[in-house]
């Protein structure tokens, strides 16, 4: 990326937040067939750590990566190499940017829009997303900086509205259920950690400490998750099992002055965070595969990622077995293992290799 | 000049083909503000109160009623939509109201659709009603107020002689689906008798699934209002040394912890009671007794009170109106687990109650010392 | 463009100008003659005060008869004669030209290839006066004029500095437009300086009329509808820019100053900010922000709540809404449209008509949208509500008149169609518009997002002189600003 595509480390910080909170508030029961219960505001207590030991893998490449991001860096090691791995990840871009549409598609036209086709919002959404996308890194990320405080202090707002509602008759031993019920918490947790892909993408491009703000991330990330996880079950208690959607469900109990219903704005922080978070991941797609294919023109390639994420949003969440896994924590926790961790390691370790060689041949030809 | 083809061309499909017209709009709504569920010779038959805007013509009041009769509730709501032909709108009902008859048939039969709704508000008030929900739809109010309005506000803010009973959508819900596999639910039973238009709290209404509906006594109402702190104004008449005393309370604390001995859950209740001394029924005169001593009789009056009431109720009724259920639950859940059968292990449970009252204010007077 | 040497023989430099001008009535060629040396004055009709032109050369060329070689002459007049506090040797018949044209008199002599342009200007101008559309409480009454020569002397008072720079240049084929492009040097970028000088060089346009047909060369992205580009008409806010860094741009013709690089937070700020009490200050600038926010959004969210999400209403403003809806032929969407389209109808009819005429407008407006409309069950009372409001609101910051006019309609239409989700996707995809503009390498979102800490003190809050003079803010040191620019 050319110096005008540099972004804050503060940017970097609030978008990978972003990101988590919509996953968080998109939250369902069809998890992975995943109940919510008290054992999973106490898994969000063990995400700091875990999130640490899931950055470890990127911070191993950014140390040895020359600048760029992991598909330039794929290209150092051989054009094949390269195309293959920009290929891969610009397909997990694509997966990345309309599973949070697919979901929130899902949501409205089980809850507030039920009359509206399974078309509509992936076509609207998308559009959005595309032309966000087309606009660059910089924008979407000062976008999503002023998304996100606006989204934290609507979810600040709904909770401190919902505190004279929690009743901690409600809050419970979370390891009653054993310790497999918190870990299947944990492991739906991990499953959703899937933004730590931006990493990889952006962190050569960060103006500012990395690391301080993905630190920042690990602390703040899952204290939001508790007090969002939290608070549903202290609202809702074992109602939330029948809730669709828990946390949309608590916002539409609070009530703040004349406002008794907050379940839109609950939504609306919802679809902004979706809109920054996939307007990230379509360009990403595209910078991916850009080095795979060449189209005549730029704009070319946001309407046609564009177009197919409508497609596959809309195509699969129309009934609720597709909606089930778009939700899915194996199929996630697959994707986490393979792209975040098994192969940057493979990369980042072949790189090192061919740089030994590439010493050791210089040196011989020195000596 | 591609690029705006393109555009049009989107926008075109997006708003044509999508169903965003589909949308009805407000006139076309049915904005139901309370529904009267009632069951008779195997039917459900629901009732609506709809807002009706002030328009000449459609209605003065305020409100319109319209009924359907379906063997589910689903299929009785949907009859109203296709009789008046437009769509019933949930967001805004305050309360739905039970018949005892369609109780019977089950809660979860009665309030599943509200649940799956995704209109419906978690905050719905229910109530139940020994007549026809249909009439209880019919109440007035002052000025022109719609009645299922006039009931909601009565229930969530009104004076009863017992405090805000558990009959939102989401707290029945919950209850429905506890993981102790018991269902206990107070319900507040409101009536409207001939001559009086405006709703009244008449007992509150206990459901079990053994157990499928009795009466709260007195006795218990005040238990209950202690156990779920619940003040406002109550007033405590104390018999004592042949005075009778009115206490009004101003607060109340509690505090439940249980421990289990032996497969037993002992219950150990902690009440904190603030009151002010209202009034005194002596003959001779205004006289202001001990007041150490009137603390002591109020102590164990309503610790004697609340242990013999909770037995009473845990016993008979295997019902656990008082929420001990999910206190054991979440304080012994291990426990819990291993019982399967709460409603006999609260039937064998020891209550012990401790009793703590503070005097505020005893008034204007002389003090006798 | 090639260049005409001016003749030594005054003849044949008089024929050509009369040939050049041959079309149009007001050339003016004096002939006359001082001893043995034969001069022309050329001027143009209107454009140079006579009296002046007469008492201060014509009168002592006549009466101090010159004699000795023509260039020796020529140099006396220069030096000794002419009294003209502003005077420029030419030595072409374009300068000529452009002298003449910009109400200077020109003398010729016969023997010398060269003319003497005297700043003798009397066309007529208006004076400064008090500004029309930047209205303060309390603040200068002076506002730019027309002419540029009268405008730069606005600004000089005000920046007495040696640093303070007023560049020239042309721009327009045929108008040749004067061109004034002021900064602080050392504080301004030279990059920034630099960069806007080549646009201003390369517009193509063949009158330039008014400061609006340059904007859009030096806009961030001239297809977007938020500018980047300040305008003004009051020397001592283009003062306040330039302090900060920014570059100003004065056109001869135009009261209009452009500033750039601009900020969206500066549409909300003005004069009175600095001059009234911080609290009060940081009051008012809330109120702006409100406002903005409710001329674009409350008509888009008012429909889109209505029709799609009824929920958000609380229950008594809910009712009224159904009762004005039930009433009503039209859809909220419609309605709407119908009645924002009559309010830009009844403003702009009430721009352009003379002001005698303009109250009938209001009274018009008023019977017809307020009073008839409402009875006639056409449209909801809460839709004039809304529609008032915005259109109050909307006159809080003018600048940003013309973007959320047109962003309101197409709020409108989205809430229409799509509910509350559209309203704030679209809400996102404005807020990625403005973001992703980039004026001269700074961000006009800062110091919003890029988030500047220290900048914020004079953005939505405006904190106290004390604090804001501990630093000088200058534009290119905000958070993104390209590091060319620093």
């Amino acid at each position: 990326m050319t110096s005008n595509q540099r972004i804050g480390a503060g940017q970097f910080f609030l978008m990978i937040f972003l990101s988590r909170v919509v996953l968080t508030l998109t939250y369902s029961i069809n998890s992975g067939g995943h109940t919510i219960s008290n054992a999973d505001w106490f898994a969000a207590l063990f995400m700091p750590l875990i999130l640490l030991i899931m950055g470890v893998p990127a911070f191993v490449f950014l140390h040895h990566s020359p600048g760029g991001d992991l598909c330039d860096f794929a290209f150092t090691l051989g054009t094949g190499v390269g195309k293959a791995v920009s290929l891969l990840y610009g397909l997990l871009f694509l997966l990345l940017t309309f599973t949070p549409v697919a979901r929130f598609s899902f949501f409205v036209t089980s809850t507030t829009q039920t009359e509206k086709g399974e078309w509509f919002f992936p076509l609207l959404i998308m559009a959005a997303v595309s032309f966000g996308a087309a606009k660059g890194v910089q924008a979407i990320a000062r976008t999503g900086a002023v998304l996100a405080v606006i989204g934290i202090a609507a979810i600040a707002a709904i909770v401190l509205a919902l505190i004279p509602r929690m009743d901690m008759l409600n809050i419970y031993n979370p390891l009653a259920g054993g310790i497999r019920e918190v870990g299947s918490s944990v492991l739906l947790l991990i499953a959703n950690s899937l933004e730590l892909s931006m990493l990889y993408m952006l962190a050569p491009h960060i103006r500012g400490s990395v690391k301080k703000a993905y630190l920042g991330y690990c602390v703040t990330a899952p204290l939001m998750l508790f007090l969002v996880l939290f608070t549903v079950m202290a609202v809702l208690g074992p109602y939330a099992t029948l809730q669709l959607f828990p946390f949309y469900s608590v916002a539409g109990i609070a009530k703040i002055g004349e406002l008794t219903n907050l379940s839109a704005l609950e939504a609306s922080v919802w679809i902004v965070g979706v809109f920054a978070k996939c307007a990230l991941y379509l360009y990403f797609s595209y910078r991916c595969l850009s080095k795979v294919v060449s189209l005549p023109h730029r704009w070319m390639w946001f309407v046609l990622l564009g177009s197919l994420s409508a497609i596959a949003a809309a195509m699969s969440s129309d009934n609720v077995k597709k909606a089930q896994l778009n939700f899915s924590v194996v199929g996630s926790l697959w994707i986490n293992a393979i792209f975040l961790i098994v192969l940057p390691l493979i990369l980042t370790v072949a790189g090192a290799i061919k740089r030994r060689k590439q010493n050791a041949t210089m040196d011989s030809m020195v000596g | 000049m591609r690029r705006w083809i393109l555009w049009l061309v989107s926008l075109s499909l997006l708003f044509g083909l999508t169903g965003c017209s589909d949308t009805a709009p407000l006139k076309e709504k049915l904005i139901i503000e309370g529904i009267g569920v009632d069951y008779a010779e195997n039917r459900f038959e629901v009732t609506l109160q709809v807002y009706a805007p002030s328009t000449e013509g459609v209605s003065k009041k305020g409100y319109q009623t319209f009924s359907a009769v379906g063997e589910t509730l689903y299929q009785a709501l949907r009859l109203v939509d296709e009789n008046t032909g437009k769509y019933s709108y949930y967001s805004d009902t305050k309360v739905v109201v039970f018949s005892l008859d369609a109780l019977q048939k089950g809660l979860w039969n009665n309030v599943e659709y509200f649940v799956r709704s995704s209109e419906m508000g978690s905050n719905v008030a229910l109530a139940a009603t020994r007549g026809r929900a249909a009439d209880l739809l019919t109440v007035e109010g002052e000025g022109n107020n719609i009645p299922a309005r006039v009931l909601s506000n009565a229930l969530h803010y009104g004076k009863s002689d017992v405090g805000p009973i558990s009959g939102e959508l989401m707290t029945v819900s919950a209850m429905l689906v506890n993981d102790w596999g018991e269902v206990s639910l107070p319900m507040l039973a409101v009536e409207k008798k001939e001559g009086k238009g405006y709703p009244y709290f008449d007992g509150v209404l206990c459901f079990h699934q053994d157990t499928p509906q009795y009466q709260m006594t007195e006795q218990e109402k005040w238990v209950y209002n202690w156990m779920h702190e619940y003040y406002d104004d109550r007033a405590f008449v104390l018999p004592y040394d042949n005075h009778l005393y009115a206490l009004q309370i101003r607060d109340s604390k509690r505090k439940i912890k249980v421990y289990v001995d032996k497969d037993v859950p002992v219950f150990t209740v902690s009440l904190t009671l603030t009151c002010d001394i209202m009034e005194t029924n002596s003959a001779h005169g205004v006289v202001l007794t001990d007041l150490e001593d009137l603390k002591t009789k109020m102590e164990e009056t309503v610790s004697n009170l609340t242990r013999s009431t909770l037995q009473q109720v845990a016993v008979t009724q295997q019902c656990d109106v008082f929420d001990l259920g999910r206190t054991l639950r979440k304080q012994h859940h291990d426990f819990v687990r291993r019982a399967g059968d709460l409603s006999t292990a609260l039937k064998n449970s020891r209550f012990e109650c401790i009793t703590e009252v503070i005097i505020a204010r005893a008034g204007q007077g002389s003090v006798d010392e | 463009m090639e260049q005409t040497k001016l003749s030594s023989l005054l003849i044949q430099n008089v024929m050509q100008v009369r040939s050049a001008y041959a079309s149009s009535g007001d050339l003016n060629v004096r002939m006359l003659s001082s001893g043995e040396h034969r001069f022309a004055c050329i001027t143009l009709e209107n454009m140079v005060n006579k009296q002046i032109l007469n008492d201060m050369l014509l009168k002592r060329l006549v009466r101090q008869p010159l004699s000795g070689p023509p260039m020796n002459c020529f140099i006396q007049i220069e030096e000794e004669i002419s009294t003209a506090s502003e005077q420029k040797r030419i030595s072409t018949l374009e300068q000529l030209y452009e002298m003449m044209a910009s109400g200077f008199a020109v003398l010729l002599m016969d023997g010398v290839p060269l003319g003497l342009a005297l700043g003798f200007q009397g066309f007529p101008a208006r004076g400064v006066q008090p500004p029309e559309n930047e209205v303060m409480e309390r603040a200068s009454h002076e506002a730019f004029v027309d002419v540029l020569k009268l405008n730069t002397p606005l600004l000089r008072r005000r920046m007495k500095t040696k640093d303070f720079v007023i560049e020239t240049m042309q721009v327009g084929r045929s108008s040749q437009t004067q061109v004034a492009v002021c900064y602080l040097q050392g504080r301004a970028s030279e990059g920034t300086v630099a960069k806007i000088k080549q646009q201003l060089r390369s517009v193509k346009i063949d009158t330039v009329l008014e400061s609006g047909y340059l904007q859009p060369f030096l806009e961030a992205d001239s297809r977007s509808l938020f500018p980047s580009v300040g305008v003004s008409e009051r020397p001592d806010t283009v003062c306040a820019k330039i302090s900060e860094g920014r570059v100003a741009i004065l056109v001869d013709g135009s009261p209009f100053c452009l500033i750039t690089p601009f900020l969206f937070s500066e549409h909300f700020q003005s004069m009175d900010d600095y001059t009234m009490n911080p609290y009060y200050a940081t009051f008012i600038r809330l109120l702006k922000y409100l406002s903005f926010f409710l001329a674009m959004l409350l008509p888009g969210f008012y429909v889109a709540v209505g029709e799609h999400n009824p929920e958000v209403f609380p229950s008594a403003i809910f009712f009224k809404v159904v009762d004005a809806e039930v009433a009503t032929p039209f859809s909220l969407l419609w309605e709407a449209l119908i009645i924002h389209t009559i309010y830009e109808i009844m403003r702009e009819a009430g721009l352009r008509l003379p002001k005698s005429v303009g109250h009938a407008v209001s009274i018009v407006g008023a019977l017809v949208i307020g009073e008839a409309a409402v009875t006639a069950g056409l449209i909801g009372a809460p839709m004039i509500i809304v529609v008032a409001v915005t259109a109050l609101a909307s006159y809080v910051i003018p600048s940003l008149y013309y973007p959320t006019a047109i962003l309101r309609f197409l709020f409108i239409i989205v809430g229409g169609l799509s509910g509350l989700f559209g309203v704030v996707l679209l809400f996102a995809v404005v807020l990625t518009e403005i973001t992703s503009l980039n004026a001269f390498g700074v961000p006009i979102s800062a110091p919003i997002s890029p988030f500047d800490l220290r900048s914020m003190r004079d953005t939505v809050a405006r904190l106290g002189w004390k604090t804001l003079s501990r630093r000088i803010a200058k534009v290119q040191e905000l958070h993104g600003a390209e590091e060319e620019t620093r």
